[in-house]
């Protein structure tokens, strides 16, 4: 991102010098002053805004989220933009606070708008569409993208592609990092979000790999009672998605779901194992760079387990152990 | 939903990042939204990214604001009448949408005036009593939007056709934000009177909320207890499970003011006698000038006897409604 010139930090600094009084008419000043200064630009056509649509189920919505935010963020070469979401009223589910951290990662984001009425959306569109974008057909409406499928397309296009960090707050990585340092010590940490039919798969990895250390993160896991000593369910300690995102990026390796958390696990790089999100027809495997593979028809477990073990094994090599637990 | 909005600002640079202010900005918005004959509301939350919190939130940095209007948000979903919710980032986007709506002269809470002041009176409940004396009624909040049927689903499902009864301690000291801990309750009255209810009624079934670090370890070892939290569950499940739940104990905190706001019968405890101007209620006055005899507010820090005093009494009238 380019740095301010010395010019632009006083320029800015002239306009807030208003506002620090914070008080009328000092504050109208700086308001009418900031709003012509958005005008222009919108005018310029030097803003850019992002739409997607939900018209139907919301299932996997996080996920849809973070696939359709990669794919804005690949395709703009503005620093910062807008993007605004049309939520259906009824059929939003539960998942519209982890909807919201997702966009929050980005901090190219601008603004964030969450619509449940689609005139309201059209009423706002032109304070953050460029202004020649709309007098120009070619362009006059903004892309609505359709976030009603999560395709075996998309994910696969996410899977090859790479993409803008993911800014997590502080604590939360620093959280993640206190979890990990203090469970795992030097072990290898793997997270696990494995789903539920396929939930021996956990268990045969735990077994087999004594030296690791297993972190489930899967909604469905058993409880850390009823499991072998180097894994734990986290699922009760009640995580943000922010903190169980850091705890993925933060781990030597992620064996699960391709959903919020897989895709994390993808942009940071770490060894990522990915299971799911095909329709039948896909092949069994697919190979990312190095550091990644994906599963996207279900597999049977002990065959999966297998494949898990050796890519595992070639990619962290033997642990590191540690003794202590 | 076409019709005429209301306008709601949340500007964070003189707006706390609390749950129960935010919950009495939102009802400020409904009786707003009411008053003026809307029947929408649009929201916007404005926050600077380079000073993110007010004076009085010294401990809001560039570095953590993220996390906190996050583990807010849910706050912000429980107006029945929400339209649109913005979270703007950026001073000029904002200023260009308010000028907007003010030269479309909508109804809007804070004042335009009040905003360019930095004003807001997220406290008191003038406006919520005055509207009430006026009309007999209150536009009341609902659970966060998307996470009624959730609520429904976790009632069936986890609660077994039990009377539910969501409670909430305050523990400011357990907080990772800790403030005025003065406010907190005695957590051990609590857990006996948990206790007590569970041999005397052991159809009832207490879900305990709050934050994971606020809420003491006790907690795990008490009969007829779930702990949202503990299951996966986080802010906007817990305030659906207040507005789903049969009946609201706790202290004077966040979520009694979703329970304030939301029309359940409660006892909110613990209340701070400096409140009393702000809230329209004498010191030591049994129920909000809203309130109906099932919503109890008691000014004294909890004991044992009387929580089970006031669960009792409580508990035989809600019982008996739903039964019949």
């Amino acid at each position: 991102m380019k740095t301010e010139s010395t010019a632009t930090r006083l320029g800015r600094r002239l306009l807030n010098a208003p506002r620090r009084l914070e008080c009328f008419p000092f504050t109208l000043v700086h308001t009418v002053i900031n709003a012509t200064i958005r005008a222009v630009r919108l005018r310029q056509g030097r803003e850019v805004v992002r739409v997607a649509e939900v018209t139907g189920e919301a299932t996997s919505l996080p996920t849809r989220v973070t696939l359709w935010l990669a794919r804005v963020s690949a395709g703009l070469s503005e620093p910062r933009f807008d993007v605004c979401l049309r939520l259906p009223r009824e059929a939003a589910g539960d998942s519209l606070h982890d909807v919201f951290s997702v966009l929050l990662t980005s901090p190219r984001l601008r603004s964030v708008g969450l619509y449940w009425d689609s005139s309201s959306l059209a009423d706002d569109l032109p304070l953050l569409r460029a202004k020649h974008g709309r007098s120009d057909p070619t362009v006059a409406a903004t892309p609505h993208t359709d976030l009603d499928s999560l395709s075996f397309e998309r994910l696969c296009e996410f899977f090859q592609s790479t993409h803008d960090d993911i800014v997590l707050p502080v604590a939360a990585n620093r959280d993640a990092q206190t979890l990990l340092k203090r469970q795992a010590g030097k072990a290898y940490a793997v997270c696990l979000n494995v789903p539920v039919d396929i939930q021996s798969l956990a268990d045969t990895l735990a077994a087999r790999l004594p030296d690791f250390r297993f972190f489930d993160l899967a909604p469905n896991a058993l409880p850390s009672s009823a499991r072998a000593a180097n894994s734990q369910s986290l699922y009760g300690y009640g995580l943000s998605l922010h903190e169980r995102t850091a705890l993925v990026q933060a781990a030597d390796a992620y064996v699960g779901r391709f959903d919020e958390l897989g895709s994390a696990a993808l942009v940071s790089g770490r060894p990522a194992v990915l299971l799911g999100g095909g329709t039948g027809e896909q092949p069994d495997r697919i190979s990312g760079d190095d550091m990644a593979v994906w599963f996207p028809v279900p597999v049977e477990a002990t065959a999966l387990a297998g494949a898990v073990i050796q890519f595992l094994s070639r990619q962290l090599g033997p642990p590191e152990i540690d003794r202590r637990t | 939903m076409t019709g005429k909005p209301m306008i709601g600002v949340y500007d964070f640079s003189y707006g706390p990042y609390a749950l129960g202010d935010a919950l009495t900005w939102t009802m400020n918005l409904n009786v707003g939204a009411a008053s003026a004959g809307c029947d929408a509301i649009d929201e916007y939350l404005v926050i600077n990214p380079s000073t993110p919190g007010s004076r009085r939130q010294p401990f809001v940095n560039p570095h953590n604001y993220v996390s906190i209007i996050d583990n807010l948000f849910p706050a912000f979903l429980c107006s029945p009448m929400l339209r649109s919710l913005k979270l703007i980032r950026h001073s000029p986007t904002f200023d260009l949408f308010l000028l907007r709506e003010v030269m479309r002269r909508r109804p809007m809470w804070p004042s335009f005036f009040s905003h360019l002041n930095r004003k807001l009176d997220f406290t008191s409940h003038r406006r919520i009593n005055a509207f009430y004396a006026e009309h007999g009624y209150l536009p009341w909040l609902t659970a966060p939007r998307g996470y009624g049927p959730w609520a429904d689903a976790f009632r069936r499902s986890q609660c077994n056709g039990r009377f539910v009864v969501a409670v909430n301690i305050r523990q400011g000291a357990l907080s990772l934000t800790p403030a005025n801990l003065f406010r907190d309750s005695p957590p051990s009255e609590w857990y006996a009177f948990i206790r007590r209810v569970s041999t005397r009624h052991p159809d009832v079934l207490f879900l305990v909320l709050g934050g994971y670090t606020e809420w003491d370890r006790e907690m795990y070892r008490l009969p007829n207890v779930l702990i949202p939290r503990t299951m996966g569950y986080g802010l906007g499940h817990e305030l659906a499970l207040v507005h789903r739940a049969d009946l609201f104990m706790g202290s004077s905190s966040g979520f009694a003011a979703m329970a304030t706001f939301c029309n359940k019968p409660y006892v909110i405890s613990n209340i701070q006698h400096l409140f009393s101007p702000y809230i329209g209620v004498p010191v030591g006055g049994r129920h909000y000038p809203f309130g109906n005899e099932n919503q109890i507010l008691h000014w004294e820090a909890e004991t044992r006897d009387v929580l089970l005093d006031l669960f009792e009494e409580l508990h035989a009238r809600v019982r008996g409604r739903l039964t019949s």
